[in-house]
Parts: C-alpha cells; sequence; structure tokens
C-alpha cells in the first residue's frame, strides 16, 4: 500500500521534527510559569525593575519556561512594542567584554553598527550605563536573558552582574535580568555586593519524580499524532513568535510547524491506537519505569522517543514493545564490558593479570613490568599464551592504555619514565571483568578460570 | 602723559601706560601697596580700564580657546608693589557668565529668551575678581543692551567685527532679597545694592565669622563695579569709547580721536628702545637673526615710503627717526607686497573699529583656526609685517619666552610677545602694528561684509532659535559645560558613520539615550498593594532615610564645613552592603543641593564614580574627567589633565565633591589611583572633598598602603547593620499610610533579616515579593492585606535553601547515589570521597532496595548531574572512576529529604 508507506514516513518526520524543534511547548509549572509571567508583565507594563533566577536540573525545561512566557506575552501587542530582549549566554559570552558587545547590539544602542560594536570595552560599558541611567519609565523595558548565568559569576570583579542589578535597584531605565542555571547554589557565588543588589526570587523548577503515571502518560502524548484541529491551535500559539525580533533568538525562526501536515484520518485512528495500547504494556511500563528511576526529566524521554521513532520504516509502520525494550537494554549495557568484549585474549588476560595484582595490592597502582611478570606465570602453564613475545605484550599493554581501561598516574609523568615502568590504575570495576569474561565468547578455558582464581 | 618710571618692575611684558591714579580706591586692596593705572601694554595686547577681556579658566576642556575662557571686563588696573609670590601686574575685572553657568531655575521664572550662543550675564556673585594679567587671553567685544530687543537684534545693530569674539549683555544676576535673581542691565540696582547690605550686615551677625568676612569683600567689590565702571567711561571718553558708542556711534570722530592718541604711545613705545631692559637682552645684539634684519628692512622701507602709495600712507606714522639701522634696503618690495595683502585682507574683513587693531589680527587668526598650529601661526602673524622667522631664529627666541614666564598655557602670547622682545623693540613693534592697522581701516572706504562672515552670522542666528530648555535637554550630564557646538550636532539628524558616531560619544556630544516606548505606561488605578509594591521597590527614594540620622548629620557636616573653607578633605564611609552608605551621601549631596539653590552655600560640583562601573581601576580618571567636562579621553590623558587641574590654582573654582564608590575595586597592585584621589585633596589649589565608600571597615589598613591611608585621614564612618527595629521603620516609613501589611508581618520580615544579615534592601524585597503573593492569593472582593502567612511563604522562597526540595525530586537512581555518598562518608570519616568507594555503596543500597544496579557508566552520568546540579561536587569527569566526590549538602538533608519521602 503506497498509501500507507506515505504516511508512515510523514509521521515519522512529523514526530522527528516535534520532538527536535518545539522550544515553546512546556507542560507543568504552572505555578512558576505565571510567576515567570507576571514578572515579565509589570516590566513591561507598569516599568518595573525585577531581578530572578529560574533554577532547575539540566533538562528541567527552564529555557522552555521562558519560551513559553515570551510566546505568551508576545500575543500582546503592547509588550512586543514596549520591550528590548536581550539574550545572553555563559558559554558564548565568555567574559564582560564580550557580553557587552552583544547587549550593545540587542540593545540597538547608538554605538553599534549593522551587528558590529565600536569603541573600546571601558566606553561601551560607560555608555551602556549611561544609556541606561538616562532612560527612565518612559524608555523601553528591557528583559535580559541570560542562560548559564553561573558562568556569569566567574567574569572579574562580576562587573556585569552588579551594574545589571545595580540597575534594577535603582530609579532606571526598566530591566528585568533573568538568569538562568543549573547550579542550586549560584546565590553564594554572586559577590556580597552583588548579592545585596538581588532581588532574591528564585524559581525553581523540579520535575516531579513521584508521578510516573504522568511520565507515561507523557510518553503517549510525545508519539500520538494531534489531530489537524489540534494541530491548527498549536500554530496559532506560536504565530506571535514572529513578531519576536532578536538576533540572539534563534528558536522562533525553525520553530517546529505542525500546519505543514495532514493525515489520513484513518492512519491516524489506527496510529494513536496503536500508542495507547503500546503505553499499556507491561514491558513498556517496566521499561518506562526504569527509565523513569534513571532520569525524570522529559528531555531524557524525548531523547528516548527519537530514537524509538528513527525506527519506523515502512514495513514495519508501529512502534513495538520489543523496540522500546530493546533500546532501553542498550541505554543500561555497560559500555566498557562490551569494550572488553572486543579485546584480544591477549589483551584481556593483561585485564585478568592487572585484576588479580588490584585484588592482592588493594588497587595499587602497577607497572608494565609487573603486569607482565604475572602474564608469565600463567603463559607458562597456559597452551594458548605460551610463546607470546614481551613486545607482543607490551603493544597489547599499550593498547589498553588507549582505549583507556587502563589510565597512566599522572599525565606529567609521560617523558620522564621508561613505558615499561610508568606506574597506572585500572578504570575497571571487578564487576566488570567479570562479566566481561562470562560474556567473551570462545575463552579458552584456562583463561575463564584463571579469572576465577588467582591460583595457578 | 608719557610714563616709564616703573616699567622695568611691571614684569617683563607689561607697560603701564599714563601715571598711577592714587584717588583709586579698592576695597580689598586698602591694606596693600598698590599702583591703580588707566592702561597698559601687556604683550601684543593693550589693555585699558573698560576693556572687555577674555579670561583663560584652567578648568575648562581647551583653555586657549574662547570657548574655554571666561569673559570679564577691567574695573582697574594695578600693580601689586609688595614682595609676593602672586604675579604682581594685576586686574580687578567684573565678571561676565555665560549662560550656562547660571542655575536653570533662573531661565524659568521670566518670559526670558537667552540666546546660549551669544549671550553673557553680567555675574555678581561673589567669585574672586582679582586676576593676574597673565591669565589673560586676548581681548573681546561685548555689546550691552537692553533687554527689550533681542540679542540677535543687538548684534545686527551693532556691526559686527570678524573673527572677534562677540557678545551681547543684557542681564545682570544680582541678588535681590536673598536670592540671585536675572535683572535686565537697564533696571538700577538700588534695591540690589540695598538688598546687598542688609546681606552683609546680616552676614556679620551670624556666626560663621570667618565666612562671611571673605564673601563680603569680595561681594562689595564687585558691587561696586557698575557706578565705577560708568565713572571709568566718564574720565576716558575723550580718548576712550565705550563698547556700546563704538557698535552705534559714528566712526569719524572716533579716528580723530584715534589718531590723536596713538601719538602719544607711540612716542613711549621709540621711547622705550634706549630702555635698559631691551638693550639687556642679548639678542639684539645678534643682527644675524633674520627676523630683525627683516624688521630693519620694514623700518627702512617704511623710512623710504612716501605719501605716493596706500601702503606707505598707512605706514606714515612710522617710528623711522628713531631706527637705526641703515642697512640696504633690498627686500624692500616684498615687504611692501606683504603690507599690502595684509591690507587687502584687513578690507575684505571690513573691520569697523576697535581701540586696538593688532588684537583684530590676532583675533582673525586665533577664531579661524584655533588649533595648536595656529596658534603657532599667531605668533609669526604678529611677526610677519615686519620679519618671517624661520624656526631657526625662532628656536632661541622661544627659550627666552619660557624663561619669562611661568605659565606654559600662555606660551603662544607670550612667545610672539618675546619675538619682538627679541628683536629688541618690542613696544615699538606693537605700535607700529598699530599703526598699520589704523590706516588701513582710514582707507577702507569699501566696507564689505564677506560670505564667510555672513554664513557665521546665519549659524548664529540659526543657534539661536534653541532655546535654552531644548539645549539643556540634550546635553548628556553637564549642560553648563555644553558649548553651543553640542546643539549644532544634535540639531543633524544626517545619519553617521561609526568613526563619526564615535568621535561625537568621545566628544560628550551625543548624548546616550533609550529606545522610547511607543505608549506610555498606564498610571490607572492601582490598588493598595499596587501602591505599596511601588514604594517598596528599592529604587525609590524617601525623602528622609531612616535610622540614619546621626551618619547623614556627621556626613552633612563635614560636606557642609569643607565647601563653606574651600578646603579639600577626606572622608571614609564603611559597612556592610544595604545599609544605606551610597543612599545617605547621595541624600546629603542633594540637601546641599537644594541650599545651593537657595544660595545659602556656594556653588560646588558632584561627580560620583563607582569601582564596579569600571572596567579597570584607571579608567577612573577618564569617568570623572568626563563628568568634569564631557569628553572621553585616554586614562593617560584624563590622568595628567586631572593633575593639571588639581594641582593649579584656577580662578573662579568652585568645590568638587568627588564620591568614590566600592573602593577596594580601585585598589591595584601598585594603588596609584587610590593614591592620586586621596592626595589631589591635600593640593590646596583642588578644592576637592572626596567620599570615599566601601564595605570593610579595615580596608585602608588591610588593603592600602601606608601613604594611602595616612592620605585618607582618619574621618572615619562606619554604617552598622540594621536592627531589626531600624528594619521595621524603614519599611513602615516606606508604607506610611498604607494598610497594606499587618505589622506583625513587618516585624516578621524586620526579624528575619536582622538576624541574617541586616540588609536593607532583602528586607524590601521580601516585603515586596509577600504584597505580589498576597496580591495572587487573595480571593476576589475581599481587601487584600498582606499577613504573617505570605510573608512567610515569601521568607521560604527568598531565604530558604531548595536543597531540600532539589533532593526530593531527584529520580531514584540519583537518590540512592546521595545516599551511598552520604553512605560512604560515614564509612569512612572522611569528607571526601572516591566513585569506586560510593559505587560499592550504591551496589549495596540498590540490592537492598531491589533495584536494577546502573553500571559504573550510567551511574557516572548520574554523578555528573548532580555536580551540574551541585548536590556533589565531583572532579572532572576525565577521571572516570576514580573521581574524588565530595557531598554540598549536609546528610542530615539526604537522610530527611528521604524520610520524609518514604512516609
Amino acid at each position: 500500500m503506497p498509501d500507507t508507506r506515505q504516511e508512515v514516513i510523514k509521521a515519522r518526520c512529523f514526530l522527528k521534527e516535534r520532538l527536535q524543534r518545539d522550544y515553546t511547548s512546556l507542560r507543568g509549572y504552572e505555578a512558576e510559569r505565571s510567576n515567570v509571567r507576571q514578572l515579565l508583565q509589570r516590566t513591561a507594563e507598569m516599568g518595573e525593575s525585577n531581578s530572578l533566577l529560574l533554577i532547575g536540573p539540566r533538562g528541567a525545561g527552564k529555557t522552555t519556561l521562558i519560551n513559553a512566557v515570551l510566546t505568551d506575552l508576545l500575543e500582546n501587542k503592547s509588550f512586543v512594542d514596549n520591550t528590548l530582549i536581550v539574550h545572553l549566554d555563559g558559554n558564548l559570552h565568555t567574559d564582560d567584554r564580550i557580553a557587552l558587545k552583544s547587549i550593545t547590539v540587542q540593545m540597538r544602542l547608538e554605538n553599534a553598527a549593522d551587528g558590529k560594536v565600536f569603541g573600546s570595552f571601558a566606553e561601551n560599558l560607560a555608555f551602556l550605563l549611561q544609556c541606561l541611567k538616562a532612560g527612565d519609565k518612559k524608555s523601553k523595558s528591557v528583559v535580559f536573558v541570560l542562560e548559564e548565568f553561573d558562568l556569569f559569576c566567574t567574569h572579574h570583579n562580576q562587573t556585569l552582574l552588579y551594574n545589571l542589578f545595580d540597575v534594577s535597584q535603582s530609579a532606571q531605565a526598566p530591566i528585568c535580568v533573568l538568569g538562568v542555571t543549573c547550579r542550586l547554589d549560584v546565590i553564594e557565588l554572586l559577590e556580597k555586593r552583588v548579592k545585596s543588589r538581588f532581588s532574591h526570587r528564585q524559581v525553581f523548577l523540579f520535575p516531579s519524580a513521584h508521578k510516573f503515571d504522568e511520565y507515561s502518560a507523557l510518553f503517549e502524548q510525545l508519539i500520538c499524532i494531534p489531530s489537524s484541529k489540534q494541530l491548527q491551535l498549536d500554530a496559532d500559539r506560536i504565530d506571535s513568535l514572529e513578531l519576536l525580533k532578536s538576533e540572539t533568538f534563534t528558536f522562533q525562526r525553525n520553530h517546529f510547524d505542525g500546519i505543514e501536515y495532514t493525515f489520513d484520518k484513518r492512519f491516524l485512528d489506527n496510529w494513536n491506537k496503536q500508542v495507547s495500547k503500546l503505553t499499556k504494556s507491561p514491558a513498556v511500563q517496566k521499561t518506562l519505569q526504569a527509565l523513569y528511576d534513571f532520569d525524570v526529566s522529559e528531555a531524557f524521554l524525548k531523547m528516548f522517543i527519537f530514537r524509538l521513532v528513527a525506527q519506523l520504516k515502512p514495513n514495519a509502520p508501529y512502534i513495538t514493545a520489543e523496540q522500546v525494550t530493546s533500546l532501553a537494554s542498550q541505554y543500561e549495557c555497560d559500555h566498557k564490558v562490551d569494550l572488553l568484549c572486543g579485546l584480544s585474549v591477549l589483551e584481556l588476560c593483561l585485564i585478568i593479570a592487572i585484576k588479580h595484582h588490584s585484588t592482592i595490592y588493594d588497587r595499587d597502582p602497577f607497572n608494565f613490568e609487573i603486569i607482565f611478570g604475572r602474564f608469565s606465570k600463567f603463559a607458562k602453564v597456559s597452551t594458548t599464551m605460551q610463546g607470546v613475545e614481551r613486545p607482543i605484550v607490551l603493544k597489547a599493554f599499550e593498547h589498553l592504555r588507549v582505549v583507556e581501561l587502563i589510565m597512566p598516574l599522572s599525565n606529567s609523568g609521560l617523558g620522564k619514565v621508561q613505558k615499561d615502568f610508568e606506574m597506572h590504575k585500572l578504570a575497571l570495576t571487578y564487576g566488570q571483568i567479570q562479566q566481561a569474561v562470562l560474556r567473551y565468547q570462545a575463552l579458552p578455558t584456562e583463561v575463564a578460570q584463571w579469572a576465577q582464581s588467582s591460583l595457578i | 602723559m608719557v610714563n616709564n618710571e616703573n616699567e622695568i618692575c611691571a614684569g617683563q611684558q607689561v607697560i603701564w601706560i599714563g601715571s598711577h591714579e592714587p584717588n583709586t580706591f579698592v576695597k580689598s586692596l586698602q591694606h596693600k601697596n598698590v599702583y591703580f593705572y588707566k592702561k597698559c601694554v601687556y604683550g601684543p595686547l593693550t589693555l585699558a580700564i573698560g576693556d572687555y577681556i577674555l579670561v583663560a579658566n584652567a578648568d575648562a576642556t581647551e583653555p586657549d580657546t574662547v570657548d574655554g575662557c571666561d569673559i570679564a571686563k577691567i574695573l582697574h588696573l594695578y600693580e601689586l608693589r609688595e614682595m609676593t609670590n602672586k604675579e604682581s601686574c594685576r586686574a580687578i575685572v567684573q565678571w561676565y557668565s555665560r549662560p550656562q553657568a547660571i542655575p536653570h531655575k533662573n531661565f524659568d521664572v521670566d518670559d526670558l529668551t537667552i540666546d546660549f550662543g551669544l549671550e553673557i550675564i553680567e555675574e555678581h556673585r561673589p567669585y574672586d575678581n582679582d586676576v593676574a594679567l597673565g591669565s589673560i587671553f586676548r581681548k573681546c567685544l561685548v555689546v550691552e543692551g537692553s533687554s527689550k530687543s533681542s540679542a540677535e537684534q543687538l548684534i545686527k545693530r551693532s556691526k559686527t567685527i570678524p573673527n572677534c569674539p562677540m557678545f551681547v549683555t543684557r542681564y545682570k544676576f544680582v541678588k535681590v532679597k536673598q536670592s540671585y535673581r536675572l535683572i535686565p542691565l537697564e533696571i538700577q540696582l538700588d534695591d540690589a545694592k540695598e538688598g546687598r547690605q542688609k546681606r552683609s550686615c546680616r552676614d556679620g551677625d551670624s556666626t560663621s565669622a570667618r565666612k562671611s568676612i571673605s564673601r563680603r569683600r569680595v561681594s562689595i567689590a564687585a558691587g561696586n563695579a557698575p557706578s565705577e565702571f560708568v565713572d571709568v567711561n566718564y574720565f576716558n571718553s575723550e580718548n576712550k569709547v565705550s563698547p556700546i558708542k563704538i557698535v552705534g556711534g559714528c566712526s569719524v570722530v572716533r579716528l580723530s580721536e584715534r589718531k590723536k592718541r596713538d601719538d602719544q604711545p607711540e612716542i613711549n613705545a621709540n621711547y622705550l628702545v634706549a630702555s635698559p631692559l631691551t638693550e639687556k637682552n642679548p639678542k639684539v645684539a645678534t643682527p644675524k637673526s633674520r627676523a630683525s634684519a627683516a624688521r630693519r628692512n620694514l623700518n627702512l622701507s617704511l623710512d623710504k615710503g612716501a605719501d605716493t602709495t596706500a601702503d606707505s600712507d598707512c605706514l606714515n606714522y612710522s617710528i623711522v627717526q628713531q631706527t637705526p639701522d641703515p642697512k640696504t634696503p633690498s627686500n624692500d618690495m616684498k615687504i611692501k607686497l606683504r603690507l599690502s595683502e595684509r591690507r587687502k585682507s584687513a578690507r575684505l574683513a571690513s573691520i569697523d573699529d576697535e581701540r586696538d587693531p593688532l588684537e583684530l589680527v590676532l583675533a582673525a587668526n586665533t577664531v579661524t583656526s584655533p588649533s595648536k598650529q595656529s596658534r603657532k601661526r599667531l605668533g609669526v602673524s604678529n611677526g610677519d609685517i615686519y620679519h618671517t622667522p624661520t624656526k631657526k631664529s625662532k628656536e632661541p627666541l622661544e627659550s627666552v619666552g619660557t624663561e619669562l614666564t611661568t605659565s606654559t598655557r600662555r606660551k603662544s602670547i607670550l612667545k610672539s610677545a618675546t619675538t619682538r622682545l627679541a628683536d629688541g623693540t618690542p613696544r615699538r613693534s606693537i605700535q607700529l602694528s598699530n599703526i598699520v592697522e589704523q590706516r588701513i581701516f582710514d582707507n577702507n572706504e569699501i566696507i564689505s561684509t564677506p560670505k564667510r562672515n555672513r554664513s557665521k552670522l546665519a549659524d548664529q542666528v540659526a543657534d539661536a532659535d534653541y532655546t535654552p530648555k531644548k539645549s539643556s535637554q540634550k546635553t548628556p550630564s553637564r549642560p553648563r559645560r555644553m558649548s553651543s557646538t553640542g546643539t549644532k550636532v544634535a540639531a543633524t539628524d544626517a545619519p553617521l558613520t561609526p568613526s563619526q558616531k564615535l568621535k561625537k560619544i568621545r566628544s560628550g556630544e551625543l548624548s546616550p539615550s533609550m529606545e522610547q516606548r511607543h505608549q506610555s505606561l498606564d498610571v490607572g488605578h492601582k490598588s493598595q498593594l499596587q501602591l505599596a509594591r511601588e514604594q517598596l521597590h528599592v529604587s525609590v527614594v524617601p525623602k528622609s532615610l531612616p535610622c540614619r540620622e546621626k551618619e547623614f548629620d556627621n556626613i552633612y557636616s563635614f560636606l557642609e564645613g569643607k565647601i563653606q573653607d574651600q578646603c579639600g578633605g577626606c572622608i571614609y564611609v564603611s559597612g556592610v552592603p544595604g545599609t544605606g552608605k551610597t543612599a545617605t551621601v547621595t541624600g546629603v549631596i542633594r540637601s546641599l543641593q537644594r541650599l545651593v539653590g537657595e544660595d545659602k552655600l556656594p556653588a560646588f560640583d558632584f561627580l560620583e564614580i563607582n569601582g564596579m562601573r569600571l572596567t579597570e581601576p584607571r579608567q577612573a580618571y577618564v569617568q570623572i574627567y568626563k563628568q568634569l567636562t564631557g569628553k572621553t579621553v585616554s586614562w593617560e590623558h584624563a590622568h595628567s589633565l586631572l593633575e593639571k587641574r588639581f594641582t593649579t590654582p584656577a580662578l573662579r573654582r568652585v568645590t568638587t565633591v568627588l564620591l568614590v564608590d566600592e573602593l577596594d575595586i580601585l585598589c591595584n597592585r601598585r594603588q596609584d589611583v587610590v593614591y592620586n584621589l586621596l592626595d589631589w585633596p591635600t593640593k590646596s589649589a583642588a578644592r576637592l572633598v572626596v567620599v570615599t565608600i566601601a564595605n570593610t571597615m579595615d580596608l585602608p589598613e588591610r588593603l592600602l598602603m601606608g601613604k594611602v591611608t595616612s592620605r585618607l585621614g582618619l574621618t572615619r564612618l562606619t554604617f552598622q547593620p540594621y536592627t531589626h527595629k531600624q528594619l521595621q521603620e524603614i519599611v513602615t516609613a516606606r508604607l506610611a499610610g498604607s494598610e497594606a501589611f499587618k505589622g506583625e508581618a513587618v516585624q516578621l520580615v524586620a526579624r528575619k533579616v536582622a538576624a541574617v544579615s541586616g540588609d536593607a534592601r532583602r528586607a524590601l524585597d521580601i516585603c515586596r515579593r509577600a504584597t505580589e503573593i498576597a496580591d495572587t492569593a487573595g480571593e476576589q472582593g475581599s481587601v487584600k492585606c498582606v499577613n504573617m502567612l505570605h510573608v512567610q511563604q515569601a521568607l521560604a522562597e527568598m531565604i530558604a535553601s531548595a536543597k531540600v526540595q532539589a533532593i526530593k525530586n531527584c529520580s531514584r537512581l540519583e537518590q540512592i547515589f546521595l545516599q551511598a555518598v552520604a553512605a560512604e562518608v560515614t564509612r569512612t570519616g572522611v569528607e571526601e570521597t572516591t566513585f569506586l568507594g560510593v559505587y560499592t555503596q550504591v551496589e549495596t543500597i540498590a540490592a537492598f532496595m531491589g533495584v536494577s544496579l546502573p553500571a559504573p557508566g550510567r551511574a557516572l552520568h548520574i554523578c555528573s548531574k548532580l555536580g551540574a546540579e551541585r548536590l556533589i561536587i565531583c572532579e572532572h569527569s576525565r577521571n572516570d572512576l576514580f573521581q574524588k566526590i565530595l557531598l554540598n549538602v549536609s546528610s542530615d538533608d539526604i537522610h530527611y529529604a528521604l524520610r520524609v519521602e518514604g512516609n
């Protein structure tokens, strides 16, 4: 059925795009959302200066919350007209000099032209401060969004933060400073003067860890394909984003727009029925529980689903429970064990020798000579390992080091010590070695026995 | 009339003309041995009583331009016959101020229209009116007019002299009934005088005797000015023309007078050729200098010149009989040519009339190109009537010039003066040029206004279109420093290139601004909570600062005393953040400025720098200089300019109050910035009061070097953190008249904050947050009021740590990992654990709780995630299994969070 083929490919495309580029739909956090929204609204409409920190673990939806709030507010004409939005990222604006230039450009101050800022750092700072000072309730409100706020705290003297907070606490141009960070102790990073000027408004975003039902519902929701009516509503919601004329905000430019997709009604029903059935299956529930135990954030789940959706093919048009479980087991498997299983027998023998050494000497560091001695003892009695020469063993040892199963004790001693004698440590737990020995295919029995006991 | 008895002691450049007048009486000089004169020749300038002069203002951005000078009228010329280190040749002047220097409120009271470009205002505020002749920059022209006609009309009516700065004065700034006002000149100031006398009596009564005496003296001296000025004019009317007469009068009479008058100094000058002063000069003896040769040539030509040509006609008065050099007249044609050129240009320039035409030449040169280069030319142009100095011949002369004077700024004019001096007959040369110009004027039948001149006039008219208010809005920070060019620039809307813009920003002409709102804020009906929230914002400046009265008085009396005594000083203010240091100091400044507005205190400048607003300590100089002049220069330049300003004395300088906030940031390793900032107040000329603010009480001892600490002095003031009672008072003072807060709610906030930091900002922020919570929580219809619950919620949000909450909301494995870390810490008894140890704990706990054991790789993932949240502190993940892990929350928190969850 060429028709279904098309539909499946379309569905895959749709789901992938929605998972990746839906920057503004925030689920939950109603109280926090209204809090931030009211704050921004007051800044825009009443000219009140504020500062706020948005704190939450990675993947909790901090940036999405801001995007969602902005999307809400942008529907309001007066907000668009009266507000400038300045977006800074601690990873991009690594010092105040760069940050200032970016602010100047985004605020469209007079000393910027065509995205370039002229004048020295000191001049830029003085000019920006004068501009803000010259502003009053009549001038536009400025919303500063500082992503990775904790990185701004490392700037010299915290000059930028001091000045932003100072402006927000004095009768100058109305500004709102929104800091976004995942560090819970970010306030302690602020210098005492800066701290005093910060208003201590903190909004915490914590994804809930006790609502597995919601989690599985979310799983279903993320795979479901909504009806065209719902798509239309979503499209309307993000219409206002076009008004956001910011150079630095990029999310609105390639935001996901579901309106481009239309699905066959029958396919849609089928698909959604299938998905709800899938979600209810105990295997999937169990897998989801395992995922939920590991990471509660929505971002993590989205990544998982993305891989699921990517497996959709015309001849495998539905997601099956087996796919879900196998993917989850991929997540749970130990990569180091996989790596061990791919080693040669000689290398595994070395690992076993290292393990014996470590158990005896309580993870003391070792060098090649020690390990070679232990290996030689085994090689004497072993049929497979007999006649392996020292250079070959050394090569195998070096390979272990390259794949970082063993790590040199210090980086500095590299050139000074002869490599036979350089001390290393083992970056594996004994359990991992055990697993590898069990899983290793066609491992000589004597090696497996040796792995069990150091006695030869 | 010829008098030369005292020219030796009169400094190198000053020649007094006329005998001294024993009858003149000036109160401030009563007890000094002074000789008064009516006229003198000072370098290239001929100064007489009643002349208008430009006096260089050392504090101005460019003291060597017209804009950088103050305008004054000479009331007396005198010579101090005492051994002092002051310059002995001095003048008593009547100051005129540019309108920028008059407080703006004075323009608002009446329907005055002041032309900011043209007008000046007769100044009766008590400025020091004793000026050394050395600081006189040049002469200028002032038209006195009545307030009925506008400044442009007056200027139009009077014939303009190109390239001579012209001003109109229509108002005076006089104290009437205890406050200064702008009064039209034509109104006689009997009442004003009365007022002044009354005031001086009152001053005598007042307790601050020292201040009153000094001030009264000055004010009387200034007050005498108008009447005396009339007298002077009257006495001099025979050979002098008052500026007004120049403007309106007919020229013929004046010319005849002029001729008569010119005879005298000429003889005088001739006489001087033989004076010991000039003979002493070794340069006279070196005839090899081309300059002197040229001069001789000129003299010869003059000598020879018959009445046939116009040129020779104009040189009819030559000094000739005296000229001793019988050199061959080889160059004579050339010189004649130059002279005629000069004449032509003079004609073009349509010189109307001046008593000292030479100065017109000077003016022409300075105005057309007021750069340093042209100032060099100025010297040449003085000289080129009779010689063309090459560099070689000039250099030794210059060295003479520097010998003669201590002031380097005035070098240019002195240079020209000494060039002539070196020639042997400086006075005569002045006379010579006088004559030249004079004759030119005589022959100048066609008076044509050159185009350039007209356009300039048009510019001025265009300038006048902007009302002073408008221009004051355009200025960035300090309106009185603004030059008229600023308005012109602001008016042009042409798009600028970046470099042009940068230039404008640097020169302070482009005022920084924010984009304006499209619609203004809605100021509709506000609920009580909203009003309370507005009042509670930290930015709202309260009328008075509660609980800081003592500190306020302390700083107030310190600053007031320093400003009244006109001396410098330092004060160090310390206190933890949020205790109102900066607010108190700015409050003091505001009330002092109010006093200044009421004329109860001498005016002062207020500058403010903040260490945290600078990119590096040395930018402090740039900021200070920018606030003084509105111009941005490099820090090296700013430093040297400030150094100059604060170390050289200047007339009319007012006290500067400098607030240095966050002093500790200004400390670099060398501490040169702090040193300078604290060193300048010790200079007597600086009149600088520095208020330094920092957080730590013992900063001077801990951080600053000994030499800096000693300059900081012992005037210290510490702001204690607010107690809970004070915080309560502060909040209730802001909420005055509002029912939005319950009393116990405020008290809770105050006590909570006082227990932690005593930071007023914190208390206000918490209260503000509480109003928001109350706003959203309260049901519709009920009277919203902040109660304990709301405050508690706000406190929980703002003070309480979220770590417990964070732990509760971790995923199950993350919680297990945290438990494992805690268990490992208790097992080893060491705070620092390694991942390996923790992982074994995780194994046990996971087995115990029946959760599938995560692989080490996933455990590391959890570890890094918790590390990013800073629930634990872990090393770089490069160390893999061996990374060290530190618990960042107390293990009690972990147990608590997980136990509660279990229940």
